[in-house]
């Protein structure tokens, strides 16, 4: 039995970010609407419309994550472990970052087999990868690139990039910015704490997926690596 | 860019907001799409389709008032208007898991969550169609129910080492299932649960095993299945076939209650759930259940008098049981749940008759003599009316409510006509064993055969208390089995001999000799019948307490 005075905050929680969604949703195709089939008039424009596309759908990603995070706390996210392929996976989060990428010059590679799958929650990895490749193109100088293969019969996905890397605090302990309540690290530590949570729920044969922060590699900047069963 | 692969394509757009339907239309516009057709409810979709074979549909799951996207995905693939090689996108802003874990029952060829933008769409719409064009011979043969043919195009394209192979895989197996071929199925299933245990493996081999009558194994595999994957639905409602085949309701009400518990918004399931709580007497869980299904069929293919009729049904066999203080309650409740038939279903003179008869009950239940004869004689002058041939469903609820009233010969009459007319078909043969005092069914004679024979063992090893348990587990499915009624009888003597101060035991042995007593003296069990009452009547009855 529930308390009159306590209200159900999952479902608060729930419903408004529905209704958030649907309007961010309304947003988003009005302003499609808006510019129609127009090329914008002048890079003032075309800037000004990035950034209404990238900060649209960084709402939603936080939204999507936010009610993640709290699931978790209630154990209550669900795991949807299906067979994908990797690549898709991979491809969509690039496409969905397509503006982004374009209006600030940057590379986007994938390097994964056409045919690799993998078992996973798709919309919970699709997260954590959309998040990380958001965070890289935030930090990189010119290029990213995502790839994945199958290491010691576990998936492997890397999101490299040829910024600076990671400060050395992160590198150390990816997870540790959330046993104190730090907003200066931002929406980078929560991703990351939410990548590990993401990451862990993914189990197989005793072992239980993984992150992991470098720097270095074939683009000398920082590399998020997520290990899945 | 691959845009002219959307010329030839035929769209229909479903959305209950204008805005949506037209934005998104404009988007398929801007893909090179030519063909655009759209619907603002499920019922305007479901006209489309009847029309045109759409290559695409795109379909928003909250539609409003009526059908949502689900029930429509549901009812297009039943009624086959969804073609294999035609690709399903539910369009969703719900983040609710209750949406999203029911609409992977009837699995979408894709998903999009708003907001989505046009190179989103395209990747999603690229990736689908290009699946289909690779798995194209084996979509096409089974839109034509084709099974071997689209099991040996599976073969080709695992040969040549497709990205779908793994997919193919799978298919193989369902198919050779569906084929009864269930070895081959078998051995793929198990050895792809072997190499590591995705759903459809587990799944496929707990059915399976199921067929082939390996219950213990197949219940093994399925729990497996539903501890690596919670929200496995599916497995679920094998579990509890299997144990309502083992005879177990109690494990099936439990395995129903939480496959419900995860996904309450199959009317199916609920009906599964309300079905096996019957039987196990819950009632109020019954209730709520038939409850359920009567609402969420709805706007669905599923709808129809049936699930209103259990409902009514089930009410009304409550009332017979019911304490004093809840009869009233659940007697308005009754009423209201026939009168709302009678107005749904009026131009349908079978459901008429039907929920007159359960009417009739309804008052024999709370002893209202007049208004019970009152109604039974409408419900005659109706039969008598009009000679057409009755419903196989009207007839039996025309002997149980004879049977209730305790109209013997009347109910015979209705039975035998049932038996002469409907014995060979198993799903009506299956009621009229509730009625009758040896099963018409092949199952249910195999079954009433095999619960004596291990009572009996049990009784034979001294164990009355699992002899017991046999019987009576039995007799809720044969009520009026002379047999099974005396080898009860047998069993409760034995254990009152040694422990008289049993209230319980002794009322039920009562129970078993008025289902017996009106067998004539030319009746096989009569002398059995007479010396386990003579038994009876020389034990003390226990005192009360």
């Amino acid at each position: 039995m529930t308390d009159e005075n306590h209200i159900d905050f999952s479902l608060v929680l729930a419903s408004s970010i529905h209704d958030m969604k649907n309007s961010l949703s309304m947003l988003l195709h009005s302003l499609d609407q808006m510019y129609g089939n127009k090329k914008p008039k002048n890079e003032d424009e075309a800037n000004g419309l990035a950034v209404l596309h990238y900060e649209a759908s960084r709402v939603n990603n936080d939204l999507i994550q936010l009610l993640g995070l709290y699931r978790l706390q209630k154990n209550q996210l669900p795991l949807f472990t299906d067979e994908h392929f990797v690549y898709d996976l991979l491809e969509e989060q690039v496409v969905k970052n397509n503006v982004l990428l374009t209006s600030r010059d940057i590379t986007a590679t994938i390097d994964c087999d056409d045919a690799f799958s993998w078992y996973f929650d798709h919309d919970l990895l699709a997260g954590v990868i959309n998040n990380m490749l958001v965070n890289a193109i935030r930090y990189t100088k010119n290029q990213v690139k995502l790839s994945a293969a199958m290491e010691n019969d576990h998936l492997v996905i890397k999101v490299a990039d040829n910024g600076t890397g990671y400060p050395e605090l992160m590198l150390k302990d990816p997870m540790g910015h959330m046993k104190g309540i730090d907003f200066h690290s931002g929406s980078t530590s929560l991703g990351l704490y939410f990548a590990g949570e993401a990451a862990k729920l993914h189990k197989r044969d005793g072992f239980h997926g993984n992150i992991h922060l470098e720097n270095g590699g074939e683009l000398k900047g920082g590399i998020f690596q997520i290990t899945i069963p | 860019m691959l845009t002219d692969q959307y010329q030839q394509k035929r769209f229909l757009v479903v959305d209950d907001f204008e805005n949506f339907r037209n934005s998104l239309k404009k988007m398929l516009f801007d893909l090179g799409g030519q063909y655009v057709d759209t619907a603002a409810n499920g019922n305007q979709a479901l006209k489309r389709c009847e029309q045109v074979a759409y290559d695409i549909l795109l379909v928003d799951y909250n539609l409003g008032d009526g059908k949502n996207g689900q029930q429509l995905l549901e009812q297009l693939r039943l009624t086959k208007l969804l073609k294999h090689t035609s690709i399903f996108i539910m369009v969703t802003a719900e983040v609710d898991k209750e949406v999203v874990i029911s609409t992977m029952e009837y699995q979408p060829e894709a998903y999009l969550a708003k907001p989505f933008t046009l190179g989103l769409l395209k990747h999603r719409l690229d990736k689908a169609l290009r699946r289909n064009e690779s798995l194209h011979d084996i979509l096409s043969a089974l839109n034509e129910d084709n099974y071997a043919s689209a099991i040996a195009h599976c073969d080709e394209l695992m040969r040549n080492g497709s990205r779908y192979s793994s997919w193919c895989l799978k298919t193989k197996a369902d198919l050779l299932y569906q084929l009864e071929h269930l070895d081959e199925a078998k051995s793929i299933y198990q050895q792809a649960a072997r190499e590591r245990q995705p759903d459809w493996a587990l799944l496929g081999l707990g059915k399976t095993l199921a067929k082939q009558k390996y219950y213990p194994e197949a219940l093994r595999t399925l729990t497996t299945l539903v501890q690596n994957n919670p929200v496995a639905l599916e497995g679920y409602d094998w579990i509890a076939k299997i144990h309502q085949e083992m005879d177990d309701y109690v494990s099936a009400q439990k395995a129903l209650a939480k496959a419900v518990s995860i996904s309450p918004r199959s009317p199916l399931r609920q009906q599964a759930l309300a079905e096996v709580c019957w039987r196990n007497n819950d009632w109020d869980m019954a209730i709520e259940a038939y409850g359920r299904t009567v609402d969420l069929s709805r706007h669905s293919i599923h709808y129809g008098p049936n699930n209103s009729l259990d409902l009514a049904r089930c009410l009304t066999s409550y009332v017979a049981v019911a304490d004093e203080e809840n009869i009233e309650r659940l007697k308005q409740d009754s009423l209201h749940a026939i009168s709302k038939i009678t107005k749904e279903f009026k131009g349908n003179s079978e459901v008429r008759m039907q929920s007159k008869l359960i009417e009739t009950r309804l008052y024999a239940a709370v002893r209202d003599e007049k208004k019970t004869k009152e109604m039974i004689n409408t419900v005659e002058a109706m039969c008598d009316k009009s000679d057409a041939r009755r419903a196989p469903e009207t007839l039996l609820e025309l002997a149980r409510t004879y049977t209730f009233i305790d109209d013997k010969e009347k109910a015979e009459e209705v039975i035998a006509r049932l038996t002469e007319e409907y014995a060979h078909d198993p799903l009506i043969a299956k009621q009229i064993d509730t009625l009758v005092e040896t099963p018409v069914s092949q199952e249910g004679k195999d079954k009433v055969a095999q619960f004596n024979k291990i009572g009996i063992q049990h009784y034979k090893n001294d164990e009355f208390i699992v002899a017991i348990k046999k019987f009576s587990t039995a007799l809720q499915l044969y009520p009026k089995n002379i047999v099974l009624n005396l080898n009860l009888a047998q069993a409760l003597l034995s254990q009152l001999t040694g422990n008289t101060n049993n209230q319980e035991y002794w009322d039920r042995c009562q129970l078993c000799f008025m289902q017996v007593e009106h067998i004539s003296e030319t009746h096989e069990q009569y002398g059995r019948y007479i010396q386990a009452k003579k038994i009876h009547d020389s034990l003390k009855q226990p005192s009360l307490n």
